[in-house]
């Protein structure tokens, strides 16, 4: 268990560099979306902040707990209702996006 | 002139005026006029039920004889007064909204068309998910269950500007009753003729019009629309539809907050059609009783209480209103959010409940007291859709996507493709029986209509909903999904399935359904 977390935080941090070795900034909170996540603004807010009512606020999650909820949107272990919604966001993410938009998203204040 | 300074006066003038603006009944007179009758269709003209000469009119009414419905239409320019300024309209038969048609299940509708508008401008895009050729028509039978094919509900037909063409519509005899309505369905100029007042209510008569107490009361029939003028005269872009805020003037049967009178304990049969082209129109009338009878024409299971009535664009709702204290009484949209956009309220009209022997009303006139207790009839054909009949299940994903080149860079999709006229989205077979998941990746809600077939709305963003409701067009709310089930029964052809925010139909949101024999 314990390793699996930190296998996926090192894929994280990778991929999360590597994302960000084209941003202006090293501080995570101004580092833009990767451009595969560029859709999730639409519903989740500019800075993960929804404007819609049933959406919910993802901004400064915990990455661990995001990342695991977007497998299980991937997986289908998450399904029904509005699910379907995000299960058709993350289709076609690879699990080092997942992470780098778990990353992203987390860093949010 | 400017378009502020014409909204500025006409709205000024509105406001001025006691008794609202009774902007149409300018044109017409308001004395009310015997029926006249044709070789087969007969006309009764826009009148109030109440016989009140500044109460809202009904639209004017063609009826079937003998069952056939043989009428001349035609889309051409319409001059108005609209609460912004006076205008020209493309309109059905020089009226806002069109006629009523009300027909028997059986009847053949021959609807003689004109398409009297002038050519269009030259310079007209051809990719055709940008709106183009806004003097191009068809007409659609929003809700029948009739051939898609040939002269009958074909919406791929281009008429074009001096074009005539001859429908023919052959409406089954179990055809369930129920309001429906027409309007255009050419893909390019539908959101730009719709948005313009082309539209108009058909009734099929049967069901809830037999129920005692229904029949015993007066019927009215509210056409909620919210016209939008060119900038400066005939309206030639899409641009001031485009924006989901535009500022648009609501109008019920082409008046701008009218007066709807209800006598002293009277209860009235409203058939409301939302035939706008964009905004969603949720009502309530503040002290007043409104019951929910039936949506899309269907009947609810039974009369039902509701605080607020939900239209989405494309949608008829049948309710019972209850006159109580005399008084006056407003008929209001709230403030709401379609999606991410927060929309302001609107002042749609005027309710005064009258005393009971009011003077002006003519003896003899229907007086419903009833609400009706109990179930309510149901259409017969439109039986429950089992776990066991499905044959297939379907996703359908609804989308938008910025592509460079489009109308404001935008393309909405069905299945992440913008609609193709030549390419078949989906195929079935006659009598086949499916479930269908629509998922919307938007954060707009999307209202869907699917033609010739109803559909049973099974859940919405996974609640199940208790009175698996028969409906034809069915709000997506954003980011949610809708389950419903449909038989695809009689009629083998080719037809669509859009968006019935209509600039979303006109820049990709449609799909072709094909049911082969
Ligand atoms: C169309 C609107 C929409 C878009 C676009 C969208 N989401 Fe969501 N998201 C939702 C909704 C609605 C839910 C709640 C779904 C549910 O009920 O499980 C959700 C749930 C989530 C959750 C789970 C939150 C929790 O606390 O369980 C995460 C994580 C998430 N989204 C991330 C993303 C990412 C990353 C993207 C872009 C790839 C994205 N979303 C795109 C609407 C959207
Ligand atoms: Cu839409």
């Amino acid at each position: 268990m314990m390793k699996q977390f930190n296998l996926s935080l090192a894929t994280g941090m990778l991929a999360a560099v590597l994302v960000s070795s084209a941003a202006v900034a090293d501080d995570p909170q101004n580092t833009p979306i990767p451009a595969f996540g560029s859709q999730c603004l639409s519903c989740h807010g500019e800075d993960g902040r929804p404007e819609l009512a049933d959406v919910p606020i993802i901004a400064g999650q915990q990455p661990i707990y995001l990342a695991n909820a977007l497998r299980h949107y991937k997986s289908g272990e998450r399904t029904n209702g509005q699910a379907l919604v995000m299960q058709e966001m993350v289709k076609n993410l690879s699990d080092e996006q997942i992470v780098a938009l778990a990353q992203w998203f987390g860093a949010q204040q | 002139m400017t378009k502020i300074k014409r909204r500025t006066f006409l709205k000024g003038a509105a406001a001025l005026s006691a008794s609202g603006a009774l902007l149409h009944h300018f044109t017409s007179s308001t004395a009310v006029q015997a029926q006249s009758s044709g070789p087969a269709g007969s006309t009764l003209p826009a009148r109030s039920p109440l016989g009140i000469s500044d109460d809202l009119f009904n639209p004017t009414e063609y009826s079937s004889i003998d069952g056939r419905l043989v009428k001349t239409m035609w889309m051409g320019f319409n001059k108005v007064i609209l609460p912004s300024g006076p205008t020209i309209l493309r309109n059905f038969n020089d009226s806002l909204p069109g006629p009523t048609l009300r027909i028997n299940a059986g009847d053949t509708l021959e609807l003689a068309f004109e398409n009297r508008l002038p050519e269009n401008r030259p310079d007209q895009p051809t990719e055709v998910n940008i709106p183009n050729h806004f003097n191009t028509t068809n007409l659609h039978y929003h809700g029948f269950h009739v051939s898609p094919k040939g002269n009958s509900d074909n919406v791929y037909l281009n008429i074009e500007p001096g074009d005539k063409f001859n429908y023919v519509v052959q409406v089954p005899k179990d055809h369930p009753a129920g309001s429906y309505w027409y309007h255009p369905h050419r893909h390019g100029s539908v959101s730009a003729q719709v948005a313009q007042g082309a539209a108009g209510m058909a009734i099929i008569k049967g069901a809830l019009d037999d129920v005692p107490a229904i029949k015993e009361a007066v019927e009215r029939v509210l056409v909620i629309q919210a016209p939008i003028p060119g900038v400066d005269g005939i309206l030639d872009s899409e641009d001031p539809i485009w924006p989901l805020d535009a500022e648009r003037d609501f109008l019920v049967n082409g008046e701008y907050k009218p007066r709807i009178y209800i006598r002293e304990g009277e209860v009235q049969r409203w058939r409301i059609l939302h035939a706008g082209d964009a905004q969603f129109f949720p009502f309530k009338i503040d002290g007043l009783e409104i019951y929910e009878i039936g949506r899309d024409g269907n009947p609810l299971p039974e009369a039902r209480l509701v605080e607020e009535v939900h239209l989405s664009p494309g949608n008829r709702v049948d309710v019972l209103v209850k006159g109580a204290t005399p008084g006056a009484y407003l008929l209001r949209r709230p403030f709401f959010d379609q999606g991410k956009q927060s929309l302001p309220p609107v002042h749609l009209a005027n309710i005064y409940v009258i005393p009971a022997n009011d003077s002006r009303v003519p003896p003899g006139t229907p007086f419903g007291r009833e609400i009706p207790k109990g179930p309510l009839p149901d259409n017969p054909i439109l039986v429950d859709i089992t776990d066991a009949e499905i044959t297939h299940r379907r996703k359908i994903v609804l989308g938008v996507e910025d592509v460079k080149g489009y109308f404001h860079d935008t393309l909405f999709t069905i299945n992440d493709e913008p609609f193709d006229p030549k390419r078949d989205d989906v195929v079935s077979k006659l009598g086949s029986v499916e479930e269908w998941t629509l998922i919307n990746t938007t954060p707009f809600p999307h209202p869907i209509h699917i033609h010739v077939n109803p559909f049973q709305v099974m859940s919405v963003n996974g609640v199940a909903d208790p009175d698996k409701p028969w409906m034809d067009t069915i709000a997506v709310p954003a980011a949610g999904t809708v389950v419903f089930r449909t038989r695809f029964l009689d009629f083998d052809g080719r037809y669509v399935m859009h968006c019935h925010i209509l600039p979303h139909e006109d820049t990709g949101m449609m799909i072709n359904v094909n049911i082969e024999p």
